[in-house]
């Protein structure tokens, strides 16, 4: 047991002598006590005041020390510290889509782990798991979202700061199947940060899909559109990109939900979607890095989504929003029968925007083994004394001892009422 | 309040007490026949002194074998002996039961009770008590046949002190008993006990009060106490540091007029405070005057 404020409890044990102190100096009422010859006694106040030489009324100096040495250990803020070991793990489990055998993948963790070891499950977002880490394995799922070691590091490192107090040294083993996908920029200098030997437990990697470019468009044959997607090369029926100039059909959203494809809803007539209160005109489109400057007449909003493009103004000008496996796109961008804008380089730009495939493109080939050296590095497990200390730990015993505190507190007035009625 | 501190023999007591008198302080009016000096003469056969008969003496009187043998008239003058009917009266009212813990002032209380009543009953005088508990008596009449002080001792066992104690309507209801001792703390109706024992003294009775006092009331422990009087609810004071020199002062001089106010009615005064022995006690109250002492 270890104390995070013990100044706290040393200021309550010099309270409670305080009021142990007070105790012995109060003036207080006398006992009540039955004495024939009472009426020889000066008729003065019953509650004349007397000096007691000792506590006179030990319940109620008990309750009262009781309740201050209880604040002061609550506030002191008891922590019970775990044993300590020579060293602790910490396991990087990959939940990412470029995992092949999840079951494989588990079955690797779970022997690595022991009780008091963290595990960090990581695709795009790493998460640290508390608790039983050992039932929590048989709950994980496999996702869909790509893997990122530099994630993985960093929650990794938290997780060890706070093993760090109770072990000698920590030990991060990464399971994993190592795909291009996963390493990014960061990663190198995140892995710089660890001190220590990185262990590998490399993991059968899943075969990437076939990701071809194409568009499969659903337009008039006048429609100005078609000129631009035959410009950029990428008319091909069967695309994992499907946009809609009439309205999208039930079949439409279910292929883009189960298929993971995208589905860009671009009617011809903005009249389709919410009109805007007052039609402008601004003087460019934004779409990622493509920018396209005209004299785009905005009559209408696309529908609620993350933006994709934007007027030169930041009013969204397209959106997508997640569906199941694939997403759904929004397009309000009027794009006129009249004149050459769907033929300019920069429209041609905001459109192959629109039409990229969701989310980024798989990348599952392994890791080269140089860039696998450098995540598991050379020499001994992390020292735990130069990990930089956690976050201070909560104390779990104090909300109880507040509890008690405040029972006490009430308990107070009525000890009192019952020492005044006696 | 705590239960009753079991009612111990009275048989050490009793042998302490073995070969002590209480004689009558003034002769007595009854005739039948006792220890103590009788107002009657002549009629007992234990002769005294002649006297020449004066006109007016009973001729029944005379001696006639002196008559005969010197032509002289002399009366036989004899003093007679009489018994002394005693009472004994005591306070068992709650105030009695003090200390708490101990019942010290009842307890020594019994034990004058039955010892004044031993002490009469060894000179042949009839000897009854009454208890008056709770504004009841409870009591057996004078009696002077073998076992009345162990039905007085059973009698005081089985009294639990309570309440108030009127003692002035026991005083005036035992006014055929010439002698009456009252035991008591004088805490309840001293004023109308003093003048129920003065109408008492009046009439040719002998009264004997034994004040009973405990010694924690004499000397109040140190510790501070809110003190409650268990006969009147109503009065609590506090017994402190400050307050504890007045009330000595107080108790003290109250005493004192007690024991004043009790002898110039003509009764015998005794103050025993808890701790003396209930013998010595009862050998200071039946002690003769010392006029009577020297005369003897």
């Amino acid at each position: 047991m270890t104390l995070l404020a013990p100044l706290f409890l040393a200021a309550a044990a010099a309270v409670a002598a305080g009021v142990v102190a007070l105790h012995l100096l109060a003036r207080q009422r006398p006992r009540d006590a039955a004495f024939p010859t009472a009426r020889f006694v000066p008729d003065r106040p019953a509650r004349a005041p007397s000096r007691a030489l000792r506590p006179a009324d030990l319940r109620l100096l008990a309750l009262r020390v009781l309740t201050v040495l209880l604040a002061g250990a609550a506030l002191a803020q008891p922590v019970r510290t775990p044993p300590r070991k020579a060293i602790r793990r910490v396991v990087a489990l990959d939940l990412s889509r470029a995992l092949a055998d999840p079951a494989d993948a588990v079955a690797r963790a779970a022997a690595l782990l022991r009780d008091g070891d963290a595990l960090v499950t990581f695709d795009s977002v790493a998460r640290a798991v508390h608790g039983n880490v050992r039932d929590s394995l048989r709950t994980l799922r496999v996702t869909t979202a790509p893997g990122s070691l530099s994630a993985a590091l960093i929650v990794a490192s938290r997780a060890a700061a706070a093993l760090a107090p109770r072990a000698d040294s920590l030990e991060l083993t990464v399971v994993s199947p190592l795909v291009r996908e996963e390493w990014d920029d960061a990663t190198a200098a995140i892995r710089a940060r660890w001190r220590g030997r990185i262990n590998i437990a490399r993991v059968a990697a899943a075969r990437a899909p076939r990701e071809e470019p194409g568009v499969e468009l659903r337009a008039d044959p006048d429609d100005p559109l078609r000129a631009t997607v035959a410009l950029l090369g990428l008319a091909r029926n069967g695309a994992l990109v499907r946009i809609v100039r009439d309205s999208p059909t039930a079949a439409d959203s279910a292929w883009a939900h189960d298929s993971g494809g995208a589905l860009v809803w671009w009617p011809a007539a903005t009249a389709a979607l919410r009109a805007r209160e007052r039609a402008d005109t601004v003087g460019a489109l934004i779409a990622g890095s493509a920018v396209s400057v005209a004299a785009w007449v905005r009559t209408a909003d696309p529908a609620p989504g993350r933006a994709m493009a934007r007027w030169v103004d930041g009013a969204p000008a397209a959106t997508e929003r997640r569906s199941g496996a694939g997403c759904l796109r929004s397009v309000a961008i009027p794009l006129a029968a009249e004149g050459d804008l769907a033929l300019r380089e920069g429209t041609g730009r905001v459109v192959a925007r629109l039409a990229a495939p969701c989310g980024v493109t798989s990348d599952f080939a392994p890791l080269s083994d140089s860039l696998i050296a450098t995540l598991a590095g050379a020499g001994p497990a992390l020292i735990a004394r130069s990990v930089r200390a956690a976050p201070r730990p909560v104390s779990r015993a104090a909300p109880w001892l507040l509890g008690g505190v405040l029972l006490l507190a009430m308990a107070e007035p009525l000890a009192r009422r019952a020492r005044r009625d006696r | 309040m705590t239960s009753a501190p079991a009612a111990a023999g009275y048989g050490a007591l009793l042998d302490a007490l073995r070969g002590v008198g209480w004689p009558a302080r003034l002769a007595v009016r009854g005739s039948t026949p006792g220890t103590h000096r009788s107002r009657l003469v002549g009629v007992s056969p234990e002769f005294t002194e002649y006297r020449p008969y004066r006109q007016g003496d009973d001729p029944r009187r005379l001696d006639w074998k002196l008559l005969a043998r010197t032509d002289r008239a002399y009366l036989r003058i004899t003093n007679d002996r009489a018994t002394l009917g005693t009472t004994i009266i005591v306070d068992a009212s709650v105030s009695m039961a003090f200390p708490s813990d101990t019942w010290g002032k009842w307890v020594l209380a019994r034990e004058l009770a039955v010892g004044l009543a031993a002490v009469a009953h060894a000179g042949g005088d009839p000897v009854g008590a009454t208890a008056v508990v709770d504004a009841r008596r409870v009591g057996l009449p004078p009696r002077t046949r073998r076992g009345v002080i162990g039905e007085i001792g059973r009698l005081l066992d089985g009294v639990r002190p309570a309440g108030q104690a009127p003692l002035a309507q026991a005083i005036a209801a035992a006014y055929r008993t010439p002698r009456m001792a009252i035991v008591s703390d004088l805490l309840g109706d001293a004023d109308a006990m003093l003048i129920a024992a003065r109408a008492h003294v009046i009439a040719g009775g002998e009264v004997h009060v034994i004040h009973v006092v405990a010694r924690e009331e004499a000397d109040p422990p140190a510790a501070a106490i809110l003190a409650r009087d268990p006969e009147h609810d109503d009065i609590r004071r506090p017994l402190v540091d400050a307050t504890r020199a007045e009330y000595l002062a107080a108790f003290s001089a109250w005493r004192s007029e007690q024991a004043r106010a009790w002898r110039a009615a003509a009764a015998n005064y005794t103050a025993v405070v808890t701790g003396e022995a209930a013998a010595h006690a009862v050998r200071r109250v039946t002690e003769p005057p010392t006029a009577e002492r020297s005369a003897r």
